[in-house]
C-alpha cells in the first residue's frame, strides 16, 4: 500500500489496530520512524512536569542586550523619535495578515446581488445534492460534475477554477461539494472582476447550539496552517491575495458562541480542491 | 500568554520576512521557554547568555529557517538545545548546577536536554492547540481517562474523541525535527539528526 496518512500513522500510535497500515509500518523505515516520532509525542506529553509552562519572558534586560546586538533599539528609537525614512522601516506594519484578510461578514453572507446566472445553477445543484444524501461522496461529485459539464444555455457559467468533496468527518453531515469561481458577470463591479468565489452545495447540517465556521486548511490530515473564511455562507468571496497552493483544502467546523476565534477543532466536513478540467 | 495557532503561523511567516516586531514577540511568547532549557542544563549566568545567544542566532539565521518545517518555537529551542550542548561540552572546573539531572551537581546529558526539550515543544504546542482539541488530549495524557470517559466527560461522541486524539496527535509532532537539530543550523554540512 501507499505510505499510510500522518492521520492513519497516529491513529495506530494510539492503538487503533489496522491491519494493513500495521503492515506497511512495520516494513516501511520512513513510517517507522514517523511511528517513533508519534510516541515520543505521547511520552513528552504523559511526562510529569513539576513546573507549568513558563508564563513570563525571560528577564527584560537580556531582551536589551538582544536588541544591543542585533541594533534593533536604534532603528527603533530612529522610526519613533526622528521619523525615519520610510525605506528604513522593516516590513510594512499594516499589511494585512490572513485573518485580518477575511472578507468582511457582509460580503461573507450576501456577497453579490442574486442573479439568475448565478442562482439556478446553484439550486439544481443542492437540489440534486438533497436526493442523493445517502449516497457516497462520490455519486455527488459525479452529479455536481454532470452539471458543470451541462450548464444552462442562456448565460454562461463561471468558470470553475477548482473543485473539492468535502467527506464527512462527524457522524451526522453528508458529503458536500465545494467549487471555486471566478466572479465573472457583467453585474460586477470592474475591480471585482477577478475576484475568486468558494461555492458550497451543502445538505442541510445538523442545528446545533452554535454556528458553523469556513476554513481554508493548509493540509488535509495535518493541518498547521489556516485561515477562517466566516460563518458558513452558501457563496464566500476570497480575499484577493490569498495563495491558494498554500490553503488548498476547504473545511467546515461547527463552532459555539463562545467568542473564542480558534478553530473548535470539531470539523464536520474537510475535502482538498482540485484544479477542475 | 501563549498566542493562539493562528496568530502564531503569521509570526512565523513576519519572523522570516525580517519583521523586528516579530522578533520582539517571538521574544515575548518563547523566551520563556526557552530560558527554561537553558536554566535546567546550565548555570544561571550561561543560561542568560545562552538565551540571548539564542535568540541572536535565530535572528542571523533567519533566512535559513523554514516555517514549513515547523513553528517559530521549533526553531528556536533547536538552535538552544544545539548551544546547551555546545555549553555541556565545555570542559569546567566545577560542575553545574542542573535541575533535569536531579539537582545533585551532576550535568545533564545531551538526552536530558532532548527529552525536556520535546516537552517544552509538545505542551507549547499544547497550548495553542484549539480548545476542545487540547482539552481531549489533557484528559487522555494528563488524567489518563479512557475514550469512553473523555467522551462522557466533555459530551461528545466517542468516535469525535478519537479523531482529536489522532489529529491532536498528529499537529503536535510537527516541527519535532526542526527542534531536533535536523538542521543544524550553523552548518551547511550534513547534520546529525539526532
Amino acid at each position: 500500500m501507499a505510505h499510510p496518512s500522518p492521520h492513519q500513522l497516529a491513529q495506530l500510535a494510539l492503538g487503533e489496530h489496522d491491519q494493513q497500515v500495521a503492515e506497511h509500518a512495520a516494513a516501511c523505515t520512513r513510517c517507522t520512524a514517523e511511528l517513533n516520532r508519534l510516541r515520543e509525542v505521547q511520552a513528552a506529553l504523559a511526562a510529569p512536569d513539576d513546573e507549568p509552562l513558563p508564563a513570563a519572558p525571560a528577564p527584560e534586560h537580556l531582551w536589551e542586550g538582544v536588541a544591543r546586538e542585533l541594533g534593533l533599539g536604534q532603528s527603533a528609537e530612529e522610526r519613533d523619535d526622528a521619523a525615519a525614512t520610510p525605506a528604513d522601516s522593516p516590513g510594512a506594519p499594516d499589511d494585512p495578515s490572513p485573518l485580518t484578510a477575511a472578507p468582511d461578514p457582509d460580503d461573507a453572507s450576501a456577497p453579490t446581488p442574486p442573479t439568475p446566472l448565478s442562482a439556478a445553477p446553484s439550486r439544481r445543484n443542492r437540489v440534486l445534492a438533497v436526493a442523493s444524501a445517502a449516497a457516497a461522496a462520490l455519486v455527488v461529485a459525479v452529479a455536481a460534475g454532470a452539471l458543470i459539464l451541462l450548464p444552462d444555455t442562456d448565460e454562461p457559467e463561471p468558470a470553475v477554477a477548482a473543485e473539492a468533496t468535502l467527506e464527512p468527518l462527524a457522524d451526522q453531515p453528508v458529503p458536500a461539494r465545494a467549487s471555486l469561481v471566478h466572479r465573472d458577470d457583467a453585474d460586477a463591479e470592474p475591480d471585482a472582476a477577478d475576484e475568486l468565489l468558494l461555492r458550497l452545495d451543502i445538505d442541510e447540517l445538523p442545528e446545533h447550539d452554535g454556528y458553523y465556521e469556513l476554513w481554508l486548511l493548509d493540509d488535509e490530515d495535518e493541518p498547521t496552517a489556516l485561515l477562517s473564511l466566516g460563518p458558513l455562507s452558501e457563496e464566500t468571496a476570497l480575499p484577493a491575495d490569498l495563495d491558494l497552493d498554500a490553503y488548498p483544502v476547504v473545511d467546515v467546523s461547527r463552532e459555539a458562541y463562545d467568542g473564542d476565534p480558534n478553530h473548535s477543532g470539531d470539523s464536520v466536513l474537510r475535502g482538498r480542491l482540485a484544479d477542475a478540467g | 500568554m501563549f498566542a493562539p495557532d493562528s496568530l502564531a503561523r503569521d509570526l512565523d511567516g513576519q519572523f522570516r520576512a525580517g519583521d523586528e516586531d516579530a522578533l520582539r514577540a517571538a521574544w515575548e511568547h518563547w523566551s520563556g521557554l526557552v530560558h527554561r532549557l537553558c536554566r535546567r542544563s546550565l548555570s544561571a549566568a550561561d543560561a542568560d547568555d545562552v538565551t540571548q545567544q539564542v535568540f541572536i542566532e535565530a535572528w542571523r539565521k533567519r533566512d535559513r529557517y523554514d516555517p514549513s518545517r515547523g513553528p517559530l518555537p521549533a526553531w528556536l529551542l533547536g538552535i538552544a538545545r544545539l548551544r546547551v550542548l555546545d555549553q555541556l561540552r565545555r570542559p569546567r572546573a566545577e560542575p553545574v548546577g542542573t535541575d533535569i539531572a536531579g539537582g545533585s551537581g551532576e550535568r545533564a546529558t545531551a538526552d536530558d536536554v532532548d527529552a525536556l526539550a520535546d516537552r517544552l515543544l509538545v505542551a507549547d504546542a499544547l497550548a495553542r492547540l484549539p480548545d476542545t482539541q487540547r482539552r481531549v488530549l489533557e484528559l487522555a495524557y494528563h488524567q489518563d481517562l479512557g475514550h469512553r470517559d473523555i467522551a462522557g466527560q466533555l459530551g461528545l461522541p466517542v468516535g469525535t474523541v478519537k479523531s482529536h486524539l489522532a489529529r491532536g496527535l498528529a499537529r503536535l509532532r510537527v516541527g519535532l525535527e526542526l527542534s531536533r537539530g535536523a538542521s543544524e543550523p550553523a552548518s551547511a554540512g550534513p547534520a546529525g539528526t539526532g
